[in-house]
């Protein structure tokens, strides 16, 4: 099941009609109930899943007793099963994960740790339920956080400005998909780009890195687009995923750009501990990279670029805080010239990246190899 | 994008340019979204 099928649409439109009509006190039910239906009618496992994931995330959170085992307990539970279910998935032949689990695993955990530390505001259980159940973000995220949806659930109105702006990034969204990374980049660029690959190999294999590096962005970017797109038109401002990534000057930059939702959730729940715990900056991003890396798939090639991105971020960090040393001694920056320096070494390297991800091992040395020496 | 451009160019005239965009874009969409998605790979080259 994917944004693009026609069912899917079918349904989340429906969605909001529906979550309009519904009186205000019934809103919450209506939205948690639509998307479990959606479930239940086109993968019941997942139905099943995700509902016993959030039955151990209310428990989980709902514990008063500050030294009961529980949360720890639940939520060691919730991310092992998603990595037990993450595994099983990236073996051949394996097979397919719960719709959106890694996406709701993280919403889970956000909502246990969060209302454990009471930091959330009075809520009921359906508010908890719609939250976990919300149609537009549930396959392909963003990973929202609560506060802020608990926020638009309790204020919402009809407003003119809001419908408006969500048919825009709704269009736009389908827009980036269909429209520029489908028929401009795949149907019509890359051909091309393969017209020239007999003559010109080294050109055509730098094309081909860069369209494929910008077809997987505009995909997700798209995908995001259209879930924030159909959050708006029932009334919810969910957090944005990207922010011009490939304008980023070096790789911190980049992934304060880049998935945003998943990125943040991280950096609170992960690195701020890691580091709190060690003190170590460069091992608390080593360790945060890795599980972005481990998150999207758990393999050799996810683990090779989690780890080649966690290095990068460290030796950043730590060309940062020599920097600023120096800067107590000398004034002024780099200039124009080092920013240009840093956004070309930072959106190389990432589209770099992106080949490891998208290609089995040998095709990617094959693609660095001709990079490198200019002939396949 | 309409409330971009009303300030800049009149509100009739940003009603007009917005409605041909969001129609322009809706025909390319639904004309796209019938074809056969292409899948291309490194071993096209």
């Amino acid at each position: 099941m994917e944004i693009l099928e026609l069912s899917w649409l079918a349904w989340v439109v429906t969605s909001v009609v529906t979550c309009w009509l519904l009186p205000g006190r019934w809103r919450p039910w209506g939205i948690a109930a639509f998307a479990l239906a959606f479930l239940a009618v086109t993968d019941p496992p997942s139905a099943l899943i995700l509902a016993t994931m959030a039955a151990i995330t209310w428990w989980a959170g709902a514990r008063d007793d500050r030294r009961h085992p529980g949360i720890a307990a639940a939520v060691v539970l919730l991310l092992g099963v998603l990595a037990v279910f993450k595994a099983a998935a990236s073996q051949a032949g394996g097979f397919a994960m719960p719709l959106g689990m890694s996406y709701y695993t993280f919403r889970c955990v956000h909502y246990a740790l969060e209302r454990f530390k009471k930091n959330l505001p009075p809520h009921t259980a359906a508010e908890f339920l719609a939250y976990l159940f919300f149609l537009p973000t549930l396959i392909a995220g963003p990973i929202h956080r609560f506060p802020e949806f608990h926020r638009d659930l309790r204020r919402t109105r009809l407003d003119g400005g809001l419908l408006s702006e969500g048919f825009e990034r709704v269009l736009y969204g389908y827009a980036k998909i269909l429209v520029v990374s489908g028929w401009m980049i795949q149907s019509q660029l890359q051909p091309w780009i393969a017209g020239l690959a007999p003559s010109q190999p080294w050109l055509s294999t730098y094309l081909y890195m860069l369209s494929a590096g910008f077809t997987g962005y505009l995909t997700f970017a798209g995908y995001s687009d259209v879930a924030i797109g159909f959050a708006r038109l029932t009334g919810f401002r969910v957090i944005e995923n990207f922010n011009n990534p490939f304008a980023s000057r070096n790789i911190i930059e980049f992934w304060r750009r880049w998935h945003i939702s998943l990125t943040s959730w991280v950096r609170d729940y992960l690195y701020t501990t890691v580091f709190s715990l060690t003190r170590k900056p460069y091992f608390a991003a080593l360790a945060a990279m890795l599980v972005i890396g481990l998150w999207h798939e758990i393999s050799s090639r996810y683990v090779i670029w989690g780890l080649a991105h966690g290095l990068a971020v460290a030796c950043c960090q730590w060309y940062q805080r020599r920097n600023a040393a120096r800067a107590d001694a000398t004034t002024g920056g780099r200039g124009m010239l080092g920013a240009v320096a840093g956004w070309f070494v930072t959106f190389h390297f990432v589209m770099l990246s992106f080949m490891l991800v998208m290609h089995d091992f040998d095709r990617t040395m094959d693609i660095y190899r001709t990079l490198l020496t200019g002939g396949r | 994008m309409y409330g971009w451009l009303s300030p800049r160019i009149g509100h009739r005239a940003a009603v007009a340019v917005t409605a041909l965009w969001y129609g322009l874009l809706l025909v390319l969409v639904m004309l796209l979204a019938t074809e056969p998605p292409a899948d291309f790979r490194y071993d096209d080259l």
